[in-house]
């Protein structure tokens, strides 16, 4: 079986995010970079499926700058099999990315790709949806469990919305995406990393796939947050509700 | 084959990760001390689960089931586990019971029965020279193995020796030769415990450390010919050689250590207020920050250095001497100030850093005391001249 796995370079979540005085993007230097959690997630379910069945393959696959290299290098040393970076220039939007992932999935074949649910920098929420929509493929969002049939020509996913689960079952081809609860990642062991060295990472420009990526929207403006006030003590169940109605007035 | 950069940090950053995420939470759960050696199934679950990450023994080779990294690889990684806090460092990375480079003198026998289940962090040993009446002065070892037809038998104590409580088995040196003393006299056996003749003796409370250290005891105990490690003769030669290597990963240590002192004693002077405003604002606290950080640095650069060096197979004898001195005295240095920039905080339990000073108390005295380090330098320096 053949599993093609998503891999977004991400600020890394500990990290404390600035945003540059004008308000055009955040301060890149200097701050970690990781996989975005939710792809990491992709990326052990990915592997799972192939401890279990034999003869599968995990291609990983990034859209983004040429160092997201490093975010690949990260999933091979995981444990997937090969790698492909379409270099483009970051922060291009979801439609576009999903226009360049059909690409490679026309190329590439996979019986299954497993996406994030989301990337934890612009939290688009969408890449997946719109991928299996212009591929006319099946997809099932938020996954929390995955299971194959015996002959891998169907999935099960079990899928975490409001108020409960909802279980899917499609035939594969299709796109997954991985909710939080779907597994622990696996660290990138040591052995790992050395034989991450030998893996292939092919490297293809995104004007090469002659697909549209122009932007559709423009940034207008970044603002932090504002800052949060410092906490209060109180010393007292009635003095608490009073300053909720008064001060903070939410009850 | 060598390590990238990238290499390095991915696994600097699997390191730290399984050390928040697992390692921590374990000795958490379990309410452990950090100064009191674990239960032994937990260390070696520990153990096992380091050396599954490629972290236990990475600097062992990989004929050997080690990880194959190179002693500069090793101690960046050394420096990155340091900088948490953690009882199970040692079970992490490896330390006096775990693998060492000594036991490479193995016989094919030797191998199996020691080497590759130590690496894999089954079985643990211990490093036992110093003695009551020897510790500066290894070539007055008293502890004597006579020799009977076919075997030797070993009378004598060993103390102060990290991991002899726990161990599986003891690399326990001994004189063969009294005549040659530390001029090819002294011998290293590979004893079991359990072996009749052979116990612990007192586990020693240690400033810092409880129940890590202890005294091994050795009364008419008969072992074979086949217990020697290497050669007759050669102990005190195969204890020099690795000696080196781990004078310098004490750098390492004392590098991981002061990374922590410095980053808490910035964060502390920036936060802290007196006299309305930030003691960090005062120069008589920037100081001690900009000493702490000039001498980490100096200490970080030695340690990469000389560590370099050894891997290149150079002569590291007067450097590794300079990194153990220097680190071992600025750690103890960064230690002492950090607790002065806490002021009464330092002094509590909850901010580590009490706990830290009295750890690497005892950096300046193990692997050679700093006064043993400088007449080892000097003593080079003088032949060098000579040469
Ligand atoms: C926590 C801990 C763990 C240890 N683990 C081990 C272990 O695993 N294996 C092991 O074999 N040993 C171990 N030791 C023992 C350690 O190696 C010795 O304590 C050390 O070598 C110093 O020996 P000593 O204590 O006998 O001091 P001594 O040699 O008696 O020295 C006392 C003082 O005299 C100074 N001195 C001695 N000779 C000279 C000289 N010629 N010129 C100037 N000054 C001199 C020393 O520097 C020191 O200040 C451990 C000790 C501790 C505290």
């Amino acid at each position: 079986m053949k599993i093609l796995a998503t891999v977004k370079r991400v600020p890394d979540p500990e990290t404390s995010i600035k945003v540059k005085p004008d308000g055009s993007g955040i301060v890149a230097d200097n701050i970690k970079w990781v996989v975005n959690p939710f792809d990491e997630i992709a990326v052990e379910e990915s592997l799972r499926i192939k401890e279990k069945v034999a003869g599968s393959e995990v291609v990983l696959v990034s859209v983004g700058a040429k160092v997201a290299q490093e975010q690949l290098r990260t999933g091979l040393a995981m444990g997937a099999d090969r790698a492909i970076l379409v270099v483009a220039e970051d922060g291009l939007e979801p439609l576009a990315v999903a226009r360049v992932l059909v690409k490679v999935i026309e190329s590439e074949q996979p019986d299954l790709v497993v996406m994030g649910k989301q990337s934890i920098d612009d939290d688009s929420n969408a890449v997946g949806q719109m991928a299996a929509e212009l591929l006319g493929w099946p997809q099932a969002t938020f996954a929390s469990k995955l299971e194959l049939a015996g002959d891998q020509k169907t999935a099960t996913v079990t899928r975490e919305v409001d108020g409960g689960l909802e279980t899917l079952s499609f035939p594969l081809p299709g796109i997954v995406t991985t909710d939080l609860r779907l597994n622990e990642p696996r660290y990138a062991s040591l052995p790992g990393i050395m034989k991450a060295r030998k893996k292939e990472l092919k490297e293809i420009e995104v004007g090469a796939l002659g697909v549209d990526v122009a932007p559709k929207a423009r940034l207008v403006k970044m603002e932090p947050p504002p800052k949060r006030q410092a906490g209060k003590k109180v010393a007292s169940v009635e003095e608490l509700v009073h300053l909720l109605h008064t001060e903070a007035k939410v009850i | 084959m060598t390590t990238t950069a990238y290499d390095i940090e991915a696994s600097k950053d699997t390191l730290g990760r399984f050390l928040r995420d697992e390692v921590i939470p374990l000795e958490k759960e379990a309410g452990l001390s950090p100064d009191v050696a674990p239960p032994a199934e937990l260390r070696r679950k520990v153990r096992r689960r380091a050396h599954a990450l490629g972290f236990y023994a990475a600097d062992m080779p990989r004929e050997a089931g080690g990880g194959g990294l190179a002693l500069s690889e090793r101690v960046l990684l050394d420096m990155e586990a340091l900088s948490h806090e953690t009882v199970f460092f040692e079970d992490v990375m490896g330390g006096p019971g775990g693998p060492s480079s000594i036991l490479l003198a193995c016989d094919e026998r030797q191998r199996e029965k020691y080497l590759l289940p130590l690496v894999r962090g089954e079985i643990t040993t211990c490093f036992a020279l110093s003695e009551p009446e020897a510790g500066s002065d290894a070539g007055g070892l008293r502890l004597r193995a006579r020799r009977t037809n076919g075997t030797y038998v070993l009378n004598g104590t060993k103390n102060i020796i990290t991991n002899a409580p726990q161990c599986d088995f003891a690399m326990v040196f001994a004189v063969t030769d009294e005549a040659r003393g530390a001029m090819g006299g002294i011998t290293c056996f590979l004893v079991d415990k359990g072996t009749p003749g052979f116990s612990v003796g007192r586990v020693h409370t240690c400033m810092g450390f409880t129940g890590f250290q202890g005294e091994l005891v050795f009364e008419e105990c008969e072992v074979p010919a086949a217990s020697i490690l290497g050669q007759e003769g050669y102990g005190l030669a195969l204890a020099l050689d690795w000696i080196n290597a781990n004078r310098i990963k004490i750098g390492a240590a004392a590098a991981g250590l002061s990374r922590r002192l410095l980053a808490a004693s910035t964060a502390y002077a920036a936060r802290r207020r007196q006299f309305g405003r930030p003691i960090g604002d005062n120069q008589g606290i920037q100081w001690k920050l900009a000493d702490m950080a000039t001498e980490l640095f100096a200490v970080e650069s030695m340690v990469t250095r000389v560590a370099a060096m050894w891997d290149r197979k150079l002569d590291v004898r007067k450097e590794a001497a300079m990194v153990k001195l220097y680190a071992s005295e600025m750690v103890n240095r960064a230690a002492y100030e950090a607790i002065q920039i806490h002021g009464g905080t330092g002094c509590l339990l909850e901010t580590g850093l009490e706990r830290v000073a009295r750890m690497v108390r005892v950096y300046t005295i193990v692997e050679g005391t700093s006064e043993i380090q400088r007449i080892g330098i000097a003593r080079r320096l003088l032949k060098e001249l000579a040469a």
